[in-house]
């Protein structure tokens, strides 16, 4: 009991800050949406772009005592919440259609990323652990596929430490970059939504940069993401039997547990309530039990809502110019080289599936 | 991130957090929240 209260403790004023921002964020964003006449400065004043520039003030300017950082730092655990959410809103069948066809383009892009990040790194000389973190950060899911893959292939502190601020000054410069480049090439919010959930790297801000481009790009940038986030564990584990192979890590021994332990439960959450809300809907008999469904779905869609606006707060409240400043070249060089190569590279492969894409 | 706190990885927290929130509004405990 003791235990659990201290956690609450360390936790309780980071988590505060960032629900006060949000909310604050959200009631500025509200009124300059009914302040600003002009169209496009209007849609420069969205949640989401008040968030995360807000919570980039705040984090850059304004010395925040040390007993913020754990709560600050939580954000992901309302990120993965909102996700869970999100899958009220969709029908399996539709969830499956995305999901079958993301999964197979999701192999090709990670299979890309990998051979090119390992022969981008040889070139600009990165150890190699460093450059198979930054390749795995790259092909699926930012931070946390980094963080799971270094303990597998017991990467050194710092070459993870380095491998996640290349993810990170990524990750905020693709909330600028993507939704311009989207505008300028006129895409439409499905082939959007997709490319941004292949090619962004993190979760936070691959759903964030969806946001920014549109509501309804959000949702197909989602699961776009999700199918990146189911295959970490293979990939972990294919890196992790490479260097056990070459003696520079242990190996592993159960392979079926393996793939269990980073197989992100969220996913499987999502998943789960997308089965009960299409299985609700498909029993509800008549008007009133069918509009009864919807309010509760809209009910947990602003409840997901609110889940990513404290996440895109905490996005903002993370990004450290100080810390991007002290990224070294060679690691910049080389995530600059790959995520450009991987955003044309996804780009294309949307283009060439995009009529196939489910309509969500 | 998948971290391990009394045996239950963050990650099934975020499910199970989700999993009561849904069932708090289905049962209408919890108002919609206005967004």
């Amino acid at each position: 009991m003791k235990k659990l209260f201290q956690v609450v403790l360390d936790y309780l004023p980071g988590v505060a800050l960032i629900v006060v921002l949000a909310i604050g964020g959200k009631i500025l964003s509200n009124w300059l949406q009914t302040v600003i006449a002009v169209a496009w400065v209007r849609s420069l004043a969205s949640n989401v772009i008040i968030a995360i520039i807000g919570g980039m003030l705040i984090g850059n300017l304004v010395p925040l005592p040390r007993f913020f950082a754990r709560g600050i730092n939580s954000y992901e655990f309302f990120l993965k919440v909102g996700i869970v959410l999100m899958g009220a809103r969709f029908l399996i069948t539709d969830v499956a259609r995305l999901g079958g066809i993301g999964l197979a383009i999701v192999v090709v892009e990670i299979l890309f990323s990998i051979v090119f990040v390992s022969l981008f790194s040889r070139l600009f000389q990165l150890p190699q652990k460093m450059g198979s973190l930054i390749s795995v950060g790259v092909g699926i899911c930012g931070v946390s596929a980094i963080i799971g893959a270094a303990g597998s292939i017991e990467a050194r502190k710092e070459e993870t430490g380095y491998a996640i601020a290349v993810i990170l000054v990524f990750g905020a410069l693709a909330l600028i970059a993507y939704p311009l480049l989207g505008r300028l090439m006129g895409m439409s919010d499905k082939a959007f939504g997709v490319w941004a959930g292949l090619a962004v790297d993190n979760t936070a801000e691959a759903v964030a940069t969806g946001a920014i481009y549109s509501k309804a790009a959000l949702a197909y940038t989602t699961l776009a993401k999700l199918c990146r986030n189911a295959l970490m564990g293979f990939v972990i584990l294919g890196f992790a039997i490479y260097y056990s192979r070459r003696g520079l890590a242990k190996e592993v021994t159960r392979k079926g547990l393996f793939l269990w332990q980073k197989f992100p439960k969220f996913v499987l959450g999502f998943l789960c309530l997308s089965v009960l809300f299409s299985i609700l809907f498909a029993a509800a008999r008549g008007a009133e039990a069918r509009s009864f469904l919807a309010a509760k779905t809209t009910g947990l869609k602003n409840l997901s809502e609110w889940a990513f606006q404290l996440t895109f707060i905490g996005v903002g409240l993370r990004t450290s110019f100080r810390d991007m400043a002290r990224t070294g070249i060679s690691p910049l060089v080389v995530g600059v080289a790959a995520e450009a190569a991987v955003a044309a590279f996804t780009l294309g492969m949307v283009f060439v599936v995009q009529g196939a894409l489910p309509t969500l | 991130m998948e971290q391990k706190r009394s045996g239950i990885g963050l990650d099934w927290w975020t499910v199970i957090v989700a999993f009561a929130l849904a069932a708090l509004v289905l049962a209408g405990v919890l108002p919609n929240l206005p967004w």
